[in-house]
């Protein structure tokens, strides 16, 4: 039984860190690629606190392993109680704080510019593309007209959606999040992105998807009973693509009915 | 007795009050809910009614395709075509009619080119020839011989030409399924727009089954569009619970579309039904256990409720192909309104003409300033079904909610934002919620009123002072001269003073 219990002890972290190792590669629990370059460096700072456990996982299990086998032996050597030693204490304390000081210095800028207005792409910050309300149970979009810029107070030629919130591709954008009711969550996975939606309070959020295409936006805050009906998409165009697509929202949306007698919406 | 063993028992006990706690608490079965007129009739006629329309609808497990009814139930058609094979077989070539041949692709081809039927096959109902009636399970076919394959094996392979439908109601089942999964908890089983989360909601969830719905772009009497409902569901109702369901694709949205109006011919026909054997068969029992009491003959009463049973079959299909026609009606291009002319351009002038309009018309409502707050909402108005006032000043919708009238200076319009639909709000009405119609008004005045309400939520303060003093002069002046347009009649003065005394509280 004794062979039995070394065995696993040891076989199960080899097993761990071989999981560990190949799991990216058979894209079993990784989050999909990142859809923009912040969420690469926000993947970056993921592999790197990865890399710092995986490390530390290795060392603590190779000293387990170490000490099982070699108190197996069967000689008369005392066990030395390490409670109370005051130097084991003090290494412990300050090791692992450097380290979560360290990871706390790295990630700032990173943190600096998903979070602080001032550190957003100038590009996304002097033209905002949308304002994204969101309610119980769904997103409401309203754009600035082609060739002007969004307000923050409503202006009679904005355009509105819903559910789909149309950005240029390749191109960091930035929305004005806002809520009417309870606090949502505006979560982009694909891209990285998730920010609290919070009542009264108008949120600017900044993304770029690297490539033209659909991306998820879920709400990531239990917002109600309905919380599970709010599901969008993010539809990012090229730029010819994008202006056409606002060019056709603002002819559907001044649509007067007079030429098509058929009524031919986009049904 | 070992540990192990006491355990053993726990687990077996545990996983017992498991599945039985399970059990409990699963849904309770799903139930067409019956009309409250309905449990008014006398009992034989009411049981006459219930077992007519779980004749012509079924239930929500078994639904029934009445196919006057223009819906789409779904349903691949095709025919056996001339084989050579023979014996027991289970295999046969067919060919599907030529519209339907997409369907069917689109329906049972997977990506890789094959196949699937669905792990228990698919329905397959004979229509003609030697197996007229039965049906089959359907589990493969083959693109290239055009062979289908049966679970069935049969002696006799059906002649060529027999025809068949594939999936029949494949379409209203999967409009069943969506409809349990996004709508019923508002909506209710039946339509009845009182599912669990209703009672949340303010405004509640739409009961289909008047037959009514407030946003289409049909005329008035008109019923709604497959379109219009399309849209309501695909981009919800700002303002209201009702959300967007953009991420549906469009066969999904059709499904849903035509399983709702499918639940609101149901909802009407019920109604309608009720309505006639109430209002003129008087059959119920309240109405019957008076005229007992009065003396009236036993057996004669008898013998008129045994008629209505008797007619019941005759009533809805006569009643069912009465709204078979207005739905149809409805998709007809004539129902749509179309404005007349081109949206006139907006402008002071435009606006200034339309401000003239909403206060002669909308100001009841609507208010002065359009915040929805007109004096009729302080009133008490009259219930047109009893004939009474409701116990709570303000208006209500026909289903007998409380309604507000649209505070415009919001921006927020339940109905679309375009300005074909503004457009076809004013033409059409609301008449759900008793917005009257402006029909006959002359398109130029409803652009012009399209133009104002656009401009409400960003009027400045006084922008119309000058417009709204030239009305109410010219107003004065009108009155003061009725002998003069000589198209008065005597009941004129009366009727002035009355819209002044009316319009009074909104001019402070």
């Amino acid at each position: 039984m004794r062979w039995f219990w070394l065995t696993f002890f040891t076989v199960c972290p080899i097993v761990a860190v071989a999981f560990c190792v190949i799991a990216p590669g058979m894209d079993w629990w990784f989050p999909s690629e990142a859809g923009s370059p912040l969420g690469e460096r926000i993947d970056s700072l993921f592999h790197l606190i990865l890399y710092i456990v995986t490390g530390t996982f290795i060392g603590t299990q190779i000293a387990m392993v170490y000490v099982l086998w070699k108190s197996s032996k069967k000689d008369d050597t005392r066990a030395w109680f390490s409670h109370g030693s005051h130097n084991l204490e003090v290494i412990w304390t300050i090791v692992p704080a450097g380290i979560l000081l360290f990871i706390a210095l790295y990630q700032m800028d990173v943190w600096a510019e998903f979070r602080v207005v001032s550190q957003f792409p100038k590009e996304a910050r002097k033209a905002p593309v949308a304002e994204v309300m969101a309610r119980q149970f769904e997103w409401r979009i309203r754009y600035p007209e082609p060739g002007r810029i969004l307000q923050i107070q409503p202006q009679p030629t904005d355009l509105y959606a819903v559910n789909e919130i149309l950005v240029p591709a390749a191109k960091p954008v930035m929305i004005y999040l806002k809520t009417q009711d309870v606090q949502h969550s505006f979560f982009l996975p694909e891209l990285r992105v998730k920010q609290d939606a919070v009542p009264g309070q108008i949120i600017p959020v900044w993304f770029e998807a690297t490539k033209p295409g659909e991306y998820t936006l879920v709400c990531a805050e239990l917002c109600g009973w309905g919380h599970y009906k709010m599901g969008a998409r993010v539809v990012a165009l090229a730029e010819e693509q994008f202006e056409a697509a606002m060019e056709e929202l603002a002819e559907q949306q001044s649509d007067d009915g007079f030429a098509d007698a058929g009524d031919s919406d986009d049904e | 007795m070992s540990i192990r063993r006491k355990l053993n028992i726990l687990f077996v006990l545990a996983c017992g009050f498991l599945i039985a706690g399970c059990d409990a608490f699963s849904p309770p079965d799903a139930k067409f809910v019956v009309r409250e007129e309905t449990n008014k009739l006398t009992s034989d006629v009411a049981t006459a009614v219930e077992k007519e329309l779980e004749g012509s609808f079924g239930t929500p497990h078994q639904l029934v395709a009445w196919l006057k009814l223009p819906v789409d139930f779904g349903g691949i058609p095709g025919a056996t075509e001339e084989s050579q094979l023979e014996g027991p077989l289970n295999k046969f070539p067919v060919k599907f009619d030529a519209e339907a041949d997409g369907d069917f692709i689109s329906q049972f081809q997977t990506e890789n080119g094959s196949f699937d039927f669905g792990v228990s096959g698919t329905r397959l109902d004979w229509m003609t020839g030697e197996y007229s009636g039965k049906s089959m399970q359907v589990i493969g076919y083959d693109s290239e011989t055009q062979l289908l394959t049966t679970k069935e094996k049969v002696e006799v392979p059906p002649a060529a030409g027999d025809t068949f439908i594939l999936s029949a109601g494949g379409n209203l089942k999967s409009g069943r399924a969506l409809y349990m999964e996004h709508c019923l908890h508002c909506h209710g089983v039946s339509g009845e727009g009182n599912g669990p989360t209703a009672q949340y909601l303010n405004p509640r969830p739409r009961d289909y089954r008047l037959g009514q719905f407030k946003f289409k772009s049909t005329k008035p009497a008109e019923k709604i569009t497959q379109d219009d409902l399309g849209r309501v569901i695909k981009y919800g109702i700002p303002g209201t619970y009702m959300p967007s369901f953009l991420l549906l694709d469009d066969e999904e949205l059709h499904s849903i579309v035509e399983y709702v109006r499918w639940l609101s011919i149901r909802g009407e026909l019920e109604y309608r039904v009720d309505q006639e054997l109430i209002l003129a068969s008087g059959l119920t029992n309240e109405i019957i256990s008076e005229r007992k009491a009065d003396g009236d003959d036993a057996a004669e009463i008898q013998e008129e409720v045994d008629e209505a049973v008797a007619n019941m079959p005759t009533m809805f299909h006569d009643l069912g192909d009465q709204l078979a026609e207005s739905w149809v009606l409805a998709e007809d291009e004539g129902s749509l309104i179309v404005p007349a002319i081109p949206r006139v351009e907006d402008s002071f002038e435009s606006r200034a003409r339309g401000r003239k309009f909403f206060l002669e018309k909308c100001t009841n409502c609507h208010g002065h300033k359009g915040r929805g707050n007109g004096t009729m909402t302080e009133d008490f108005q009259k219930n047109e079904e009893t004939g009474e006032l409701y116990a709570e000043p303000g208006l209500f919708d026909i289903w007998g909610n409380p309604i507000k009238p649209r505070n415009l200076t919001k921006g927020l319009y339940r109905g679309g934002r375009r300005p074909v639909d503004l457009y076809r709000r004013f033409y059409g009405g609301i008449g759900p919620s008793k917005m009257p119609n402006f029909a006959t008004t002359d398109p130029q005045t409803l652009w012009d009123t399209v133009n104002y309400v656009y401009h409400i939520p960003f009027e400045k303060p006084g922008e119309y002072t000058e417009v709204d003093r030239e009305y109410f002069e010219s107003k004065k002046a009108a009155g003061g001269e009725t002998t003069t347009t000589g198209e008065v009649d005597e009941s004129s003065e009366e009727k002035q003073t009355a819209i002044d005394s009316a319009d009074s509280p909104n001019q402070k």
